[in-house]
């Protein structure tokens, strides 16, 4: 989670917005986002049990009913870009022209090619319906998600490039440094932004970054 | 061998370990250290844990200190646990890839790979307990494809010398259906769960039935519908939303919408706060559920969020 975009996207909030910490900040920890908003306090809507942690980060709690109602409130929540989502290469291979990719085989390579196994799988909120429709951003290109993704662990293909083991994998982040948006994996699997990111964080370990 | 990743598949891997080993397994398998860890905290000293890490490398100390074993699928994960210098020899599950192109060592390389593990058996930096795969289950002809792959692999093992340790090629349903895919070890997880594979034979056939059970309680009641507080943000699919009935105590009912924290329920009479309605278990099964929106059951049980109380009943 960025800092200065989370501070830009508050400073940009009007008065009648609500921030949405509910499920432990979405899953990134409220130890982790109540501090980042002493500097721009806003209304927020927390977890039933932790309105005073809130109101003693100096934030003004809003009942969950009204958080939900739109016309009361506008609702906001710490989606891509304020966050990103970031995962690993963890193996590369060489695969000839016609092998096949992960379960099922849904994937064969059309050319000599190399393929990166990346950790997560629909486990960690890496969705199942994304094998083959989706695409990750690594060293700066698009590489396309191919095969079914496992509980564990998807496929990528990077072409002719070489990709060492360890390299950063944005699976989710800002559109405008062509790192996959939001609205890609909704389009996808049909489901709503805030159900595909809170997976995501519930699962991984957030950190802070400038 | 069990296999509990993924917080035994949502359902409490401490839970499901303790239980597990009461009833006798002695072989555990997972993919994440830290998981590995867990389960060795609550099994008996004598039983075997098995994790596969991908790419994960900072537990792998404490790991194997906990005599874990490791499964290898590439030689960088192999180096390094040869180089060790540990005081314990590692114990190693060569993963070989016999056409899924995930992890595991090529054909390729299944020679070097024999000569680079015989060396370091040799010398006692590591010790072989097994060698592995994973079955595409794309068709029955490319599973006998990758059987006949996997059989190479360890053969070109016990060419150089070595003793292939613990078999094991298959999960749930190749253990199921194909017995000569069994070998020494098969590895179930999906079926331990009562999850039985989308599109595939029903659960009588297989002789399992889904072991949990996600219950949602009713928060309101009005003429048209209950409200339940379970929610897409508590991992149920929003597209599950008029796809799919749900099991009340007066039968199956349409659930006809999926909220970010609530959902509701087509209404029965003398519907009450306080009642609960079953969103998935033995009566609407989550594999139900996923072939109505197009996937498997082990992804509506895993996406179950970590917050949504897990609790252990003994039932008939």
């Amino acid at each position: 989670m960025s800092r200065s975009r989370l501070h830009k996207w508050l400073a940009a909030m009007s008065g009648d917005h609500v921030l949405d910490l509910r499920h432990d900040a979405w899953g990134i920890g409220l130890e982790r986002v109540l501090p980042l908003l002493a500097e721009n306090p806003c209304a927020v809507c927390v977890d039933a049990a932790e309105g005073d942690r809130a109101r003693a980060a100096g934030l003004v709690v809003v009942e969950a009913s009204l958080c939900d109602n739109p016309l009361v409130a506008r609702r906001e929540t710490l989606k891509p870009p304020v966050i990103r989502v970031l995962s690993r290469v963890a193996t590369t291979k060489r695969l000839r022209a016609g092998d096949g990719v992960s379960y099922g085989l849904t994937w064969r390579a059309k050319t000599d090619t190399t393929v990166a196994l990346v950790a997560g799988g629909y486990a960690q909120g890496v969705v199942r319906a994304l094998g083959n429709r989706a695409s990750v951003l690594v060293e700066g290109e698009r590489a396309p998600i191919v095969g079914r993704v496992a509980m564990d662990v998807c496929v990528i293909d990077v072409g002719s490039r070489v990709v060492r083991s360890g390299t950063e994998v944005v699976l989710l982040g800002d559109p405008e440094a062509n790192e996959p948006p939001v609205a890609e994996w909704v389009s996808v699997t049909g489901l709503a932004p805030d159900e595909v990111v809170i997976p995501l964080c519930a699962r991984g370990t957030a950190v802070v970054v400038p | 061998m069990l296999v509990v990743k993924n917080d035994a598949y949502g359902h409490g891997l401490s839970t499901i370990a303790t239980a597990a080993a009461d009833a006798g397994i002695r072989s555990f398998a997972t993919s994440d250290l830290a998981t590995g860890l867990a389960t060795r905290a609550v099994v008996p000293a004598d039983t075997r844990v098995l994790a596969w890490p991908t790419g994960e490398r900072s537990l792998l100390a404490d790991a194997i200190a906990a005599e874990i074993e490791i499964g290898v699928g590439d030689f960088e994960l192999l180096a390094l646990l040869i180089d060790r210098h540990a005081t314990r020899r590692t114990r190693v599950h060569l993963e070989v890839d016999t056409g899924l192109s995930r992890g595991g060592f090529r054909p390729d390389q299944w020679n070097s790979l024999a000569s680079t593990v015989s060396a370091a058996v040799t010398s006692g930096a590591i010790e072989l307990a097994g060698v592995w795969s994973h079955i595409a289950e794309a068709s029955d002809d490319d599973d006998d494809d990758a059987r006949s792959r996997y059989d190479e692999a360890v053969h070109a093992l016990t060419t150089a010398g070595l003793t292939p340790g613990i078999r094991h090629l298959a999960a749930s349903a190749a253990s199921w259906a194909r017995p000569e895919f069994r070998y020494d070890a098969v590895r179930i997880g999906a079926f331990a769960y009562g999850i039985r594979p989308a599109g595939g034979p029903d659960s009588a056939t297989l002789g399992i039935r889904p072991i949990a059970r996600l219950l949602a309680p009713v928060v309101a009641v009005d003429d048209a519908a209950v409200t339940v507080a379970v929610g897409s943000r508590d991992g149920l699919f929003s597209s599950l939303a008029g796809a799919v009935d749900v099991a009340t105590s007066a039968g199956l009912r349409p659930l006809r919408e999926v909220g970010a924290e609530v959902s509701r329920v087509g209404s029965w009479p003398g519907a009450r706060v306080g009642d609960t309605v079953e969103i998935f278990g033995p009566a609407v099964e989550p594999t139900a559920l996923a072939e109505a929106v197009g996937t498997i059951g082990e992804e509506v049980v895993t996406r179950i969020a970590p917050w949504v109380p897990r609790t252990t009943a003994l039932s008939p």
